[in-house]
């Protein structure tokens, strides 16, 4: 009897505990499942946007630093001096990082909201609280369901946002980079150092911290400035960054000129052999520069005090017809700014002594001849065999005329070759084959022929046993020019033999500025490659 | 960690104050007349449970 009886309680509270259930959900759940779902959605979406926008400012999220630039969010550093220890642009690495912060902070959330769950899946609580179980599940649904399209939206509403963003200032840093290699290229703006002699379109610039950015032009570490790895600015693009900071030697990390990298730089070496007449030559033919510049209202000076005083005192030696011998140790280079109008240029020659371009091996240190761009072969006319013979009649005129020692073509076999094999872009390179000691040279019958024009002088070396030199230079060189000067004499841009004439020829060729000739004179080159 | 640079918390502001300014306007341009009309018989059928 008493398992009837406890059969039917049971049979009873099973049915009242189940019509309960029925109650709570046809009487409770149900009429408030519409406002539940839309309280659900509504609060997902704000959840969402707090959490995925302040997911990049969480102090969990990575940061790039200056320290990163070589990492695995960037493309492979360029060989050389590597990437500059500058803060990336925030487009460039720290927006992805960034982004999958808010991704995955997004799915932590959702998680987090889901877990509790669990818990509730314990069957005994289940058993008892099904009906409220239900209403909570609905509200997590509803919740999720506003999360996961909010978030949705608002991440593909970032990433296009950073995408285009990342898209146009690229774009603009392209545009920059573009038009400022393009300007200075037209200006033949280039950087020479006045120690290693390296020659670089793109030199380095110290930050006031010490770091020297080695790649100023804009990139991934910015458009318009580069942060420092030390927190200060460094404008981008090599004109903006030279205003006020002092470029460095890539190579060699010499402080180098003002202006060095956005001027024009012209580098003329002058080769020839010992007592050719170079020294000479290059003193007297700046002279003569520098007097033009004067009368067309622009300027020559020597960068450095210590070049003016050598300029003043080689100067005066060639008037006196006293050169000191160059000394073999060290070529001497001077650097001159020449100014015209708004165009400025820095102006460097090399003086090396004779002996240096006797022999190959010899002339495998002269650095200054790689990437000249210009060069000046001096030609002594008294160094050639049959006009020695015919004009040197006694110590007397062997001391006045002080011939070269060996004969022209020597320093050029030693030295053209060299560069050759070096890489060194001859085709791109002008020549001006100069023949000096002019004044004592053209009252002799074997002058006769000889005036100062390109093809009067090239033709008057050929006559004399110098063809294989003009053939290999015309062979060799972009544009080769021919040109008859005493730099005894010739100090006026006017002068009949000026010393200016190979300068003025390459200077307008290289884009040095400077006034229009004053006088018709003849300059040019001729024997282009045929 | 050291805190982030300016640049990089100005971009991160800026990333914020975008996507609020996107919300504000789409619910701005929202066409609430149409979304209100849409949920009118739902709504009204929640109204007439609740005073059931
Ligand atoms: N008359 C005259 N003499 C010249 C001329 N050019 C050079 N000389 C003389 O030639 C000699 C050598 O001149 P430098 O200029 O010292 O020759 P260099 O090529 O520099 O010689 P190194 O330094 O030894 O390589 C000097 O005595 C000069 O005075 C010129 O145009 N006319
Ligand atoms: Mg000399
Ligand atoms: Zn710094
Ligand atoms: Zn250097």
């Amino acid at each position: 009897m008493p398992q009837v009886a406890l059969a039917v309680l049971a049979v009873l509270g099973i049915t009242a505990y189940l019509g309960l259930c029925a109650a709570f959900l046809w009487f409770v759940v149900w009429p408030f499942a519409g406002w539940l779902v839309l309280v659900g959605v509504v609060l997902g979406a704000l959840g969402a946007l707090v959490v995925l926008l302040s997911a990049p400012f969480a102090a969990d999220t990575d940061l790039l630093t200056a320290d990163d630039v070589d990492g695995p969010w960037f493309p492979p550093a360029p060989p050389g001096h590597g990437r500059d220890r500058a803060w990336p642009h925030y487009l460039a690495g720290q927006a992805r990082v960034d982004v999958g912060a808010m991704a995955r902070r997004g799915r932590g959330a959702l998680g987090a909201l889901w877990s509790p769950l669990g818990g509730l899946l314990n069957p005994r609580a289940w058993l008892a609280l099904w009906p409220l179980g239900i209403a909570g599940f609905l509200l997590l649904l509803a919740v999720t369901a506003g999360a996961v399209v909010t978030g949705v939206a608002v991440l593909a509403l970032v990433v296009t946002g950073l995408a285009l963003a990342a898209l146009v200032w690229g774009a603009a840093g392209r545009l920059l980079r573009t038009v400022d290699a393009l300007l200075r290229r037209r200006n033949r703006a280039a950087a020479r150092c006045p120690y290693c002699f390296w020659r670089t379109t793109l030199p380095g610039y110290a930050c006031a911290c010490g770091l020297v950015h080695h790649d100023v032009r804009p990139s991934r570490l910015g458009v318009l400035v580069h942060r420092c790895r030390c927190g200060r600015p460094m404008p981008t693009t090599v004109s903006r960054a030279g205003r006020d900071h002092a470029p460095r030697c890539p190579q060699c990390d010499e402080v180098l000129e003002d202006g060095s990298g956005v001027w024009t730089d012209v580098s003329i070496p002058v080769l020839g052999p010992v007592s050719a007449g170079k020294t000479s030559l290059i003193y007297a033919g700046l002279e003569a520069l520098r007097r033009q510049a004067v009368a067309g209202g622009g300027t020559l000076e020597p960068r450095r005090e210590a070049d003016a005083e050598r300029f003043r005192e080689g100067v005066e030696q060639v008037r006196a017809g006293r050169v000191a011998k160059t000394e073999a140790a060290a070529p001497v280079g001077l650097v001159c700014t020449v100014t015209q109008g708004r165009r400025r240029a820095l102006l460097h020659t090399f003086d090396a002594a004779g002996e240096l371009f006797s022999t190959r091996s010899a002339t495998e240190d002269l650095r200054f001849l790689d990437e000249a761009g210009q060069m000046i072969v001096v030609v002594d006319p008294f160094s050639i065999p049959e006009v020695a013979d015919e004009v040197l009649r006694g110590p007397a005129d062997e001391a006045e005329a002080a011939p070269a020692v060996d004969p022209p073509e020597v320093a050029y076999e030693a030295t053209v070759p060299r560069l050759r094999d070096f890489g060194a872009r001859l085709d791109r390179t002008d020549l001006a084959v100069v023949v000096v000691k002019a004044d004592l040279l053209v009252d002799h019958p074997i002058a006769a022929d000889l005036r100062p024009d390109p093809l009067a002088v090239r033709r008057w070396l050929c006559d004399h046993g110098q063809d294989q030199l003009v053939v290999a230079a015309e062979r060799d060189f972009a544009a080769v020019g021919y040109f008859l000067v005493s730099s005894h004499t010739g100090w006026e841009p006017e002068d009949r033999h000026t010393a200016l004439a190979p300068l003025r020829w390459l200077a307008e060729r290289g884009r040095l500025p400077l006034p229009p000739a004053r006088t018709a004179l003849t300059v040019g080159a001729v024997g282009e490659p045929a | 960690m050291s805190p982030p640079p300016a640049h990089v918390r100005a971009f991160r502001a800026a990333l914020v104050v975008l996507v609020l300014l996107v919300v504000l306007v789409a619910l701005w341009q929202a066409p609430w007349d149409g979304i209100v009309a849409a949920l009118d018989p739902w709504v009204d059928g929640l109204r007439r449970q609740v005073y059931l």
